[in-house]
């Protein structure tokens, strides 16, 4: 009696000790899977605040009867550009969240080009304060995106530490967490925002 | 392919992770105000933290003023943001933090920096354009002479109401907005005061003109000690510097202005 017992006294014990292992993964991830998720509606925040400068930014250029045509075309593409990539939050993927920021860098880098433009050949719009508070606004929007971008990185970074881990890479396969993708800095990582709008 | 980018991505984060532990952010401490450059005398110190925590007492609000005479070669508006978020300024769940943070001129560097950053919660009340205002309008003025004591007390005279929601953008820009009309103000007052002077000192000759400049600027000096607390009379609901409860846990999201002095 005794010795049929023992073996499955254990068995039993280490299928419950799996388990409890298990629940607690799937826990922790279910956990870190949600601060991903918030640290994207940040990140679709700052973004989202941004294109809402983009008219301004746009009406306020186009006041200049000579301005740049290829300049305004540049953001007008890239506002498209964006508004066409959307990503769904439930699948942030290392591709979807590459292709959105292929989207917004363009966007981010048509914006600068705009502003440097404006400040070099075109003094007296540069001056107005209609122009001079839209730097403002969007010098602070760049700032919100690299810091809820950096928040971003940092969520899934916990994420993906559990999910590329051996052993939990194990359960997060079977229970299908896919690992998510980063915003990556591009060369010149140490400074994101490449807009300097000093006057 | 596909292990070329594995690689390169690791050596992104690799790159990444040796640029952040190159940043330029102090240790907590214990305190509001936080002079690393020195430039403060003992009982401006002393005048403005008690001024911070009894405001923090108050209000909640947790205005952190940082002076110092490096950024680690970064951009102000990023330390700044940095140390808001890694002291946890404010309140966790109101996030009602703020942090001044003046880069001081040195002698490598002729000019210095001025940012204002709001924790979340204050972003509403406090703009960026808001926040820009106050630095042109507030502090750069007296930055720029070297007056650092006033442009933090001027700020923080527009700040604190407006994060204790006494006033708002709406009313600042009556009173401040825009420069020409303030300096027409500002040419007018001037022709106001001399004239009056002139008109006064002809009608009493002799009274001797009583100058009431410059009054605080000889006053820093005979205060040196921590236990002078010259914080007057009226500031008795906090114990000094024993005041400060500490840091909230608030957090930042990049929200704010800087400008250059």
């Amino acid at each position: 009696m005794k010795k049929t017992l023992l073996p499955i006294v254990i068995v039993l014990a280490v299928v419950a000790v799996i388990g409890v292992w298990v629940t607690n993964v799937n826990n922790r991830m279910v956990t870190y899977d949600e601060q991903v998720s918030k640290a994207w509606a940040q990140v679709e925040n700052v973004y989202k605040r941004r294109m809402d400068l983009v008219p301004q930014l746009i009406a306020t250029v186009q006041g200049e009867a000579d301005y740049e045509r290829s300049t305004l075309q540049g953001i007008v593409n890239a506002r498209s550009h964006v508004g066409q990539t959307q990503v769904d939050p439930s699948n942030l993927s290392e591709e979807s969240v590459k292709a959105y920021q292929e989207a917004q860098d363009q966007l981010s880098s048509a914006l600068s080009r705009a502003i440097n433009i404006t400040v070099e050949r075109y003094p007296t719009l540069a001056a107005t304060q209609g122009f001079r508070d839209l730097q403002v606004q969007l010098e602070g929007t760049e700032n919100r995106i690299a810091v809820e971008r950096a928040n971003f990185n940092e969520a899934v970074n916990a994420y993906n530490s559990v999910v590329r881990r051996f052993p939990t890479s194990l359960i997060a396969s079977i229970l299908g967490f896919e690992r998510k993708g980063y915003f990556t800095a591009p060369a010149g990582a140490e400074n994101p925002v490449d807009v300097k709008f000093e006057f | 392919m596909s292990a070329f980018r594995k690689l390169l991505l690791l050596l992104a984060c690799a790159t990444s992770f040796v640029h952040a532990s190159a940043q330029w952010s102090p240790e907590p401490t214990s305190r509001l105000v936080n002079d690393y450059s020195s430039i403060l005398t003992q009982s401006q110190l002393n005048e403005l933290e008690t001024r911070l925590v009894n405001f923090d007492n108050e209000t909640s609000n947790q205005i952190l003023v940082v002076i110092t005479p490096t950024l680690g070669g970064d951009e102000i508006k990023a330390v700044g943001q940095r140390i808001g978020q890694s002291w946890g300024v404010g309140q966790k769940e109101y996030a009602n933090g703020l942090v001044i943070i003046i880069k001081s001129k040195t002698q490598q560097e002729p000019y210095g920096d001025v940012a204002i950053l709001t924790g979340y919660g204050l972003e509403g009340a406090l703009p960026d354009l808001f926040c820009k205002k106050i630095i042109d309008n507030q502090m750069v003025p007296h930055l720029a002479e070297g007056e650092y004591y006033e442009a933090i007390v001027e700020a923080l005279n527009i700040i604190e109401p407006v994060a204790k929601g006494e006033y708002d953008y709406a009313h600042y820009t009556d009173d401040y907005d825009d420069s020409e009309y303030g300096i027409f103000a500002i040419a007018f007052l001037l022709f106001a005061v001399t004239a009056f002077i002139i008109v006064w000192s002809s009608k009493n000759r002799g009274g001797g003109g009583t100058s009431s400049g410059s009054s605080w600027g000889a006053y820093g000096g005979p205060y040196g000690g921590w236990t002078s607390g010259d914080w007057s009379s009226g500031s008795s609901s906090s114990g000094g510097f024993g005041g400060f409860g500490g840091f909230g846990g608030g957090s930042f999201g990049g929200g704010g202005a800087s400008g250059r002095f």
